[in-house]
């Protein structure tokens, strides 16, 4: 890396990080993990700099989203260990819009790999379709399905919690 | 699909909104720490995490891959031959292995992870990590004993090869609960180190391997008196372990960052030898029958990187597909087979060239893998998909799948 870009590199990451974090957040669901995920894709996107510099941004979007994703994998695999007791769920009861948009947002949190990073993609992003299947690696059609069974599991997630459609608008 | 619009938006927006600004360090020097920081992470955000984690998991580290015993006197052979499939969602699915066909479901705890059978094939362990229990099954008849209280988090088992002694690792408490299978009572537990993750029997049984994950080390339990050696240190975060035959060197997949590799212990000293680099993501490992090899499965590179036991040198690594996730080595030591579990897919590899043969297309997911003792048909459970695909081995050809329960995690047969 050579002085020119090392200071272009430097720029893009003081201008954009605050808005990667975020996608970094969701993506990953809290702030620690999401550092890390910004860090490394950071990081990779330093290393090959002289080829994604005149699209940085949509370059560590796609590195965040792939990393994440086969870390959900990764985790899924790998046995789950415990280090300390796990209380178990209280039902939720929400009855103000900010305990539905909590409920919401513990429903989002446990979609499974790649459901997530769907709905990220299509409306936090808000990328077509087509952009979508392109990060992720998949086709259009997948996307599709990938959206319409992420949207049903948290209808599903949301039921079982006692919210009705009309409450969400789901 | 615009009046499903809003509130995902609002939703995702909330989330994204808790973002902090980012602290970061983007450096040369730094390297990736996210590995143990999710370990940690899972436990400490209680609620989200909780509901998030309870996927399907793997197969591996327990028994990994246990050195195929001989059947004993009164083993269960023939027509009674079975595969015991552990689903996450609570269950065992038993299947004849002759006909492979499912028989009824059998009641085990909350996320049962790991499964082994005793040599004579008569009692099947199924560990449930969230119940802190072990439930010992009948293979007879196929009934679930009383389970028998273990540590905390239980999350691998290996079984003596006298069969009189069941293994399990505690990931929460950093213990060993000893299992006397006689009687299924519980020994005092041995401490070891901390998220103890994967266990291996030396083929004399005098000596049972743990990677405790966390503290990086691996620690002996002498079987005789229960009672755990000097740990041994084994590069960062080892997980899966397996023994050569001739039981004189544990193989310890570990690494972390930009260091991956396989760390050979002398089983006679307790040392660690110099590690063997590997690809990246190291995450599961089996011996060949005649130790001469030790495949080790790359998930992040696509690989499956041998290793000469007599030398400790790796030989060059065999593109396999994606993610890779397990294997298993057909009892002849002529073939094994690399589960891709993005792909759905298993590799076989012929051991004598190192060759990758043509993939062979299973369910979703797939996590677990185990052959038969004849070597004529390999299991391999396919989480998403909630079925079994037998693979028939000799002419690496897919049978139509069998249903299991809702994710499969963990196969055993019976001897």
């Amino acid at each position: 890396m050579d002085e020119r870009a090392r200071r272009e590199f430097a720029e893009f990451v003081a201008a954009r990080s605050g808005t990667l974090i975020r996608l970094a957040y969701v993506l990953a669901g809290d702030q620690c993990a999401a550092e890390d995920l910004l860090q490394a894709s950071l990081t990779r996107a330093a290393a090959r700099w002289e080829r994604i510099h005149t699209a940085p941004e949509a370059y560590v979007r796609q590195v965040m989203v792939r990393e994440q994703v086969s870390w959900w994998r990764r985790r899924a695999r790998r046995r789950e260990t415990i280090m300390a007791e796990l209380p178990d769920q209280a039902a939720v009861v929400p009855d103000t819009g900010a305990d539905i948009r909590i409920t919401v947002q513990m429903a989002l949190r446990a979609l499974p790999a790649g459901k997530r990073a769907v709905l990220v993609l299509r409306y936090l992003e808000d990328l077509p379709e087509a952009e979508v299947a392109d990060i992720l690696g998949c086709s259009v059609g997948t996307v599709r399905s990938q959206t319409h069974k992420a949207i049903a599991q948290l209808r599903s997630v949301l039921a079982a919690a006692g919210l009705t459609r009309t409450e969400v608008g789901l | 699909m615009s009046d499903l619009d809003d509130p995902i938006i609002a939703a995702l927006g909330d989330l994204a909104g808790q973002a902090g600004p980012p602290r970061l360090r983007v450096d040369a020097t730094w390297r990736a720490g996210r590995r143990r920081r999710w370990a940690a992470i899972t436990t400490s955000v209680a609620g989200a995490a909780a509901v998030a984690v309870t996927i399907p998991l793997a197969v591996l580290g327990g028994a990994v891959h246990p050195v195929p015993v001989p059947p004993v006197p009164g083993a269960v052979t023939g027509d009674r031959a079975t595969a015991y499939v552990a689903n996450g969602s609570g269950t065992v699915t038993p299947i004849r292995t002759a006909t492979s066909t499912a028989l009824a479901p059998v009641k085990a705890g909350r996320l049962p992870q790991a499964i082994a059978i005793t040599p004579d094939g008569k009692t099947a362990y199924v560990v449930n990590t969230h119940s802190g229990t072990v439930t010992p099954i009948r293979t007879a008849t196929n009934t679930a004993l009383p389970p028998v209280k273990v540590g905390h988090g239980p999350s691998a088992i290996a079984i003596t090869p006298d069969g009189k002694t069941a293994y399990v690792a505690n990931s929460g408490s950093g213990t060993v609960t000893p299992i006397r299978t006689a009687t299924n009572t519980t020994l005092p537990p041995v401490k070891v180190g901390i998220d103890p993750f994967a266990i291996a029997i030396t083929p004399d049984g005098k000596t049972a391997y743990v990677t405790n994950t966390t503290s990086g080390t691996v620690t002996p339990i002498q079987t005789a008196t229960n009672t755990a050696l000097t740990p041994v240190k084994a590069g960062p975060l080892p997980e899966a372990i397996a023994i050569t035959p001739d039981g004189k060197t544990a193989y310890v997949v570990a690494g972390e960052g930009h260091s991956w590799m396989t760390v050979p212990i002398s089983t006679a000293t307790n040392t660690a030898l110099p590690p063997v680099k590997t690809g990246i993501e190291p995450f599961a490992i089996a011996i060949t029958p005649d130790g001469k090899t030790a495949y080790v499965v790359n998930v992040v590179s696509q690989t499956v990187t041998p290793i000469r036991t007599a030398t400790n040198t790796a030989l060059a690594p065999v593109k396999v597909g994606i993610d890779p996730d397990a294997i298993a080595i057909t009892p002849d030591g002529k073939t094994a087979y690399v589960v891709n579990e993005y792909l759905g897919t298993v590799t076989p590899i012929r051991t004598a060239t190192n060759t990758a043969l043509a993939p062979v297309k299973v369910g979703r997911f797939p996590g677990a893998i185990a052959i038969t003792p004849d070597g004529k048909t390999a299991y391999v459970a396919n989480t998403h998909s909630g079925t079994v695909t037998p693979i028939r081995t000799a002419t690496n050809t897919a049978l139509p799948p069998v249903k299991t329960g809702i994710d499969p995690a963990a196969i055993a047969i019976t001897p």
